[in-house]
């Protein structure tokens, strides 16, 4: 399933979050959005499933403007993640994450063989967590229920508003790897928000940079190493690559290769 | 049961619950929805908080009284159930309101992301995610309600509604320590039962035990069929037909309105009940509207608050007859029989005080007044008699309070405060050695007892305006100030009183 934005315009008040973002993801294909705060990527996402409507232009899903269907008929085909999770504190483990299959009317069984088995996908033992509530969870269980509750309905299409952004180095580490093993089977079309360029490199096929509501580039990673399109496409890549130079140079002193 | 007071525990106790939890459950089923809906309007919130919280503030006894002439107006029936209602209801409104808003704004907004996220419709949001959520601080707030209502329900005895509150006001008139405790302990009970009931409830609802819910509904459930088929079994006995007494909130008015039943009975061979300690307007306000048949009312009293009239007539015959025919022109109301003494308004004081200040008259006591306290009950101080007094004698009493009638004749013995403004038949006067200052320019308007019937009964039942028509002067002033202190002292039952009364 395809995503388009089509000349997509997103006004709060005086403010211009979005200004006319012309962009595809293909499908099957994962985009990052990749900008600074206020860059308008999260805005541009959350027109995908409708959390926010355009004010002008329109995003297509499947070749269809998603403003002909209902919100909430939207939302079930469409998976969503974001960073402050959201999970229901009154629900077990396993109610969260048979929260949208329950909407669409399945059955008690097929619920909990779906549940079992998102979440041995995302690497959480079902016998220990089905029935914990959230504030049982670590951050990092809390993260991978959210991740398996957004892919329950086996949407065609996921939307992560940066997932991992409150997490620990290694546990970050960890999802992004499994992330991209979870894409490689399930092969759903995704779009995943992110102000760290690293993150956006490893999890994403292609990567969108915006600034200040406007599309700067978009392209794979190489592309914007080799040729970035201005300064701060540039200064993204550098900082990344300096970062892990800098890194490199601190843990390998005296002159070993790494 | 052969105790009176606790025979009369069943349908007080009942009345009480099927007012209270009525009055509760219209409450919540305003506040939810409202509070719920007000929760999405910041400024619509803002707006029903002060509304709601205005009517918090106005004390429960005034707002119960203000129902009265408020339903009258609208042509709806004016005493008994439907005012104590509303009031309560209004009443039981603002503590779920307020938590309600609370809760609701309060909610995490990303779990609302997150609904959304899910694919919820806002109604499924609602039900499945917001309310769940809110629920415990909604039910603190139903627990608030079921605490004030239960308790404001016995405040609702004076506009005519059967509660515990009967034990209370009629207890606390006739110095009945043990009536009164019975009402209270009750009312208590009733109240720390229905709140242990949400209590469970909430925890069933918050630890998600099915079993507790069910056993808090099922208790609920017992109470209100108990309820039901003791009012049921009260409403078969007392049957059609039958006529209403009313009574005001004090000890002569009880037993009055216990001579005019016993009469009925008697003398028509109708049915014939009491209605206790109504306010002394609504009393009036009820027979005017048929609401009650007959009471008991005072000349002077009918004359100044209820005809507005300033001039004051000092010739019996003639005020009698005048009222007469006013009440009759406007209310259709008629006076049939004048039971033949006065319960006039007077000031008293204790006989030592009295000897050492000599005061003879109240000229008197308004020339050492600067040095003196005064109390009265809760309307003299703003009836025109006092205005007259004021005019005509100008006390100017180094302070002037209001009490509960019952304790006014304890504070004088007691020498709490000097004088008190007392009622003439009033059997304390004698059993606490009281002297009443005499009026001695005579500006206090007669106060005859005299019998009131509604219209309906003056048009529509000859046989019991004959029979209350032979009281005519069968009690004199003496008789009724012995009933009084039997009563008042003595804590004989007033029907037993009453009984003697007509046996004489």
């Amino acid at each position: 399933m395809s995503i388009v934005w089509r000349r997509a315009v997103k006004r709060f008040g005086d403010r211009t979050a979005l200004a006319s973002l012309d962009l595809e993801v293909e499908h099957g294909e994962v985009l990052a959005l990749v900008g600074g705060s206020g860059s308008g990527k999260s805005t541009a996402l959350k027109l995908v499933n409708r959390l926010l409507d355009p004010d002008e232009g329109a995003v297509l899903v499947d070749g269809e403007d998603v403003r002909a269907i209902e919100p909430h008929a939207l939302r079930r085909r469409v998976g969503y993640v974001f960073q402050r999770l959201g999970l229901f504190p009154h629900w077990t483990v396993a109610e969260n994450i048979g929260a949208t299959p329950s909407l669409l009317g399945w059955d008690r069984a097929r619920i909990d063989r779906r549940v079992d088995a998102l979440l041995a996908r995302v690497e959480l033992d079902p016998a220990v967590v089905r029935g914990r509530f959230a504030h049982e969870l670590s951050g990092g269980q809390a993260q991978r229920v959210a991740v398996a509750r957004a892919l329950a309905a086996e949407p065609p299409v996921l939307l992560l508003d940066e997932p991992f952004g409150a997490l620990d180095a290694i546990t970050r580490g960890q999802l992004q790897r499994r992330f991209v093993e979870i894409h490689r089977e399930l092969g759903f079309t995704g779009v995943f928000v992110t102000h760290d360029l690293g993150e956006a490199l490893l999890v994403a096929d292609r990567v969108a940079v915006l600034a200040d509501g406007a599309l700067v580039q978009v392209g794979e990673g190489r592309e914007l190493y080799e040729r970035p399109a201005d300064r701060y496409v540039a200064s993204l890549v550098e900082a990344a690559i300096e970062q892990a130079d800098l890194l490199r140079s601190r843990l390998c002193v005296r002159g070993e290769s790494p | 049961m052969t105790d009176p007071l606790l025979a009369a525990l069943p349908e007080r106790l009942a009345a009480h619950v099927a007012l209270a939890l009525t009055a509760l459950a219209a409450g919540i089923a305003v506040a939810l929805p409202l509070g719920v809906w007000a929760s999405r309007r910041p400024r619509v919130a803002l707006s029903v908080g002060a509304v709601a919280g205005a009517v918090q503030t106005v004390p429960s006894l005034a707002l119960l009284a203000f129902m009265v002439p408020l339903l009258a107006a609208m042509g709806l029936r004016a005493i008994g159930y439907l005012p104590a209602l509303l009031a309560l209801s209004l009443y039981s409104v603002l503590p779920v309101l307020r938590n309600t808003v609370a809760a609701m704004r309060a909610l995490d907004p990303a779990v609302l992301e997150a609904a959304d996220g899910v694919g919820m419709t806002p109604g499924q949001r609602l039900f499945r995610v917001e309310l769940p959520l809110a629920a415990p601080l909604v039910v603190a707030g139903v627990r608030t309600s079921v605490v004030w209502t239960v308790g404001s329900a016995t405040l609702s005895t004076p506009v005519g509604a059967t509660s515990l509150g009967d034990y209370i006001f009629a207890g606390l008139q006739t110095s009945n320590h043990r009536s009164v405790l019975v009402g209270c302990v009750a009312s208590a009970l009733l109240a720390l039962a229905l709140d242990a009931i949400v209590a469970l409830a909430e925890r069933g609802f918050v630890r998600r035990r099915r079993a507790w819910i069910a056993s808090a509904l099922v208790a609920l459930l017992v109470i209100v069929a108990g309820a039901s088929v003791t009012l049921a079994r009260g409403r078969r006995a007392s049957g059609r037909g039958a006529i209403t007494i009313g009574a005001k909130t004090f000890t002569e008015q009880y037993i009055l309105a216990r001579v005019l039943s016993r009469q009925i009975q008697r003398r028509a061979g109708s049915e014939a009940r009491v209605l206790d300690s109504l306010g002394s307007t609504v009393a009036f306000d009820a027979l005017a509207a048929n609401q009650i048949d007959a009471y008991v009312d005072y000349t002077g009293t009918l004359w100044t608050t209820i005809l507005h009239r300033a001039e004051i007539i000092r010739d019996r015959r003639r005020l009698r007859d005048e009222l007469d025919r006013a009440l009759r022109a406007r209310y259709g109301v008629r006076i049939v029989a004048s039971l033949g003494f006065e319960n006039t308004y007077a000031i008293a004081v204790r006989r030592s005080l009295a000897t050492e200040r000599r005061l003879r008259t109240i000229t008197d006591l308004a020339r050492e007044s600067p040095s003196l306290s005064i109390a009265g009950d809760y309307e003299i101080f703003s009836r025109p008699e006092w205005r007259t007094i004021e005019q005509a004698y100008a006390p100017r009493f180094a302070s002037q309070r209001s009490m509960d009638p019952a304790l006014l004749y304890d504070a004088a013995r007691s020498g709490q405060v000097d004088a008190i403004t007392a009622f003439s038949t009033d059997g304390r006067i004698a059993t606490y050695d009281l002297v009443v200052c005499d009026d001695d320019r005579a500006v206090i308007p007669p106060y005859d007892a005299v019998v009131l019937v509604s219209a309906r009964v003056a048009r529509e039942r000859p046989d019991v305006v004959a029979a209350l028509a032979a009281l005519e002067r069968s009690i004199d002033a003496a008789a009724m100030r012995a009933a009084n202190a039997r009563v008042d002292a003595q804590h004989e039952d007033p029907g037993r009183v009453a009984e003697t009364l007509l046996r004489r």
